[in-house]
């Protein structure tokens, strides 16, 4: 991949120039960040006396087995999601093999804040806030699964329990706690039916907003079929309420209080002990990402902050045996 | 089981020091070359010694999945909070729940 700002906008600017003709002015926004798996770039493009800001997406290494989506999956579900009205950035294009950047995809740049201590600050905006997540995901459930058709054989798409099992065991790093969470949700486990097109990694971080308006849901690899309860009970997961325990929604509302904002929209509300369920599943996702990210470090893929993700699974193992236990709500 | 073990981590911090020494001004330039040294001999130590058995915790793992701990569930989520508290203790010690118990 090209690294200095330069060769990244030349790259970026005969992406475009070989899709939309002409010579686009180019010229790299902010200093590229990296998160997690993937290189995100933003660039202001001029052309045919238009500027717009444009976000580049890259997959910075693809690994086998990945839990993620491809760059090409996440583009085709940006184009279904985005086409039926749902807050989501707009895909414009798909890097192909003759682009010097890629694999990716472009979308159109949403302004707004997405860092959670930012966007929790100002608690009179989340009553909005909350009540505006709640209506985009109950338009997004109502889609139905027939706009995820292409996620259908994903293994997050079937059983749950068993997929997520899988991911663990692909990793091969005993975790007692994390077993003993398995079990129960296997014991408890819900009916295979009442699925459709769910985001996957709903979760305050993943949307971005301005003035208490939800602007855009983000990030939208992790998707499949599921309950919808499965997005709500990530979103309640102990693990990102930002300090604001009592506000299980994100740190935005109580789990109740959003499951009424929920079907004030329109979505078929869960009961309280399904999101509950898919709260203790959360855990154990969560853990397991964190897991993924420490394997990764000891790999190549090197970080202060991957390296500590590893002796992270031991919160989420406290939290998910402190629920278990009946001393965590 | 967690990964990486205490020697990565170890060198990662150095290497990370290392990485950024060069943009220091001079006095924590060579205060950050020091603690990249220090470390180092950590790492050098932390390899000598011997490598963590996780057989107990994989026959634990697989006994649970098979549900052998299904009759008696409750003692197995106490050892299990217990181990999970211990470990918290020196991973992250303000993350453990304040006692409720006088």
């Amino acid at each position: 991949m090209p690294a200095s700002p330069s060769e990244l906008e030349a790259g970026f600017a005969a992406a475009l120039a070989r899709r939309w003709g002409g010579q686009p002015a180019v010229r790299l926004a902010f200093q590229p960040s990296l998160g997690g798996s993937n290189r995100t770039l933003v660039f202001d493009v001029t052309h045919a006396g238009q500027t717009r800001r444009l976000v580049s997406r890259e997959e910075s290494f693809a690994q086998s087995h990945s839990p993620f989506l491809t760059p090409s999956q996440q583009f085709h579900l940006l184009q279904r999601v985005h086409g039926a009205g749902i807050r989501a950035p707009e895909p414009v294009f798909a890097y192909d093999s003759a682009d010097a950047l890629g694999p990716g995809y472009v979308m159109a740049h949403v302004a707004g804040e997405s860092l959670p201590r930012r966007l929790l600050a100002d608690t009179s905006q989340h009553p909005q806030l909350a009540a505006e997540l709640a209506c985009e995901l109950a338009k997004l459930h109502a889609l139905g699964p027939e706009l995820g058709v292409e996620l259908a054989k994903l293994p997050e798409s079937g059983d749950p329990v068993a997929a997520l099992t899988a991911r663990i065991d692909a990793l091969d790093e005993p975790h007692p706690a994390l077993e003993a969470g398995l079990r129960w949700l296997a014991r408890n486990n819900l009916p295979p039916s009442g699925k459709t097109l769910v985001h996957g990694d709903f979760r305050t971080g993943n949307f971005l907003a301005e003035s208490g308006r939800l602007a855009a849901l983000l990030d939208w690899e992790c998707s499949h079929l599921a309950r919808p309860a499965a997005d709500i009970g990530w979103f309640c997961t102990r693990s990102w309420r930002f300090g604001r325990i009592a506000q299980q929604a994100g740190g935005l509302a109580t789990r109740a209080e959003f499951l009424r904002l929920y079907a004030q929209a329109g979505g078929a509300a869960p009961d309280l002990e399904e999101v509950r369920w898919w709260e203790i599943f959360g855990l154990i996702r969560w853990a397991m990402y964190n897991m993924l990210q420490g394997l990764g470090h000891v790999h190549g893929r090197r970080s202060p902050a991957y390296a500590a993700c590893g002796r992270n699974v031991a919160l989420m193992e406290y939290d998910l045996l402190m629920t278990l236990r009946g001393k965590y709500d | 089981m967690y990964r990486p073990d205490d020697a990565d981590l170890l060198r990662t911090v150095a290497d990370f020091l290392a990485g950024i020494a060069p943009g220091l001004s001079s006095e924590a330039r060579y205060q950050a070359l020091v603690c990249q040294h220090i470390l180092a001999m950590l790492a050098r130590a932390a390899e000598l010694r011997p490598p963590e058995d996780h057989t107990p915790a994989r026959v634990l793992a697989a006994e649970i999945r098979a549900g052998a701990h299904d009759a008696h569930w409750e003692t197995l989520l106490a050892r299990l909070l217990e181990d999970a508290t211990a470990r918290l203790a020196l991973i992250k010690p303000d993350h453990i729940a304040p006692s409720t118990t006088p």
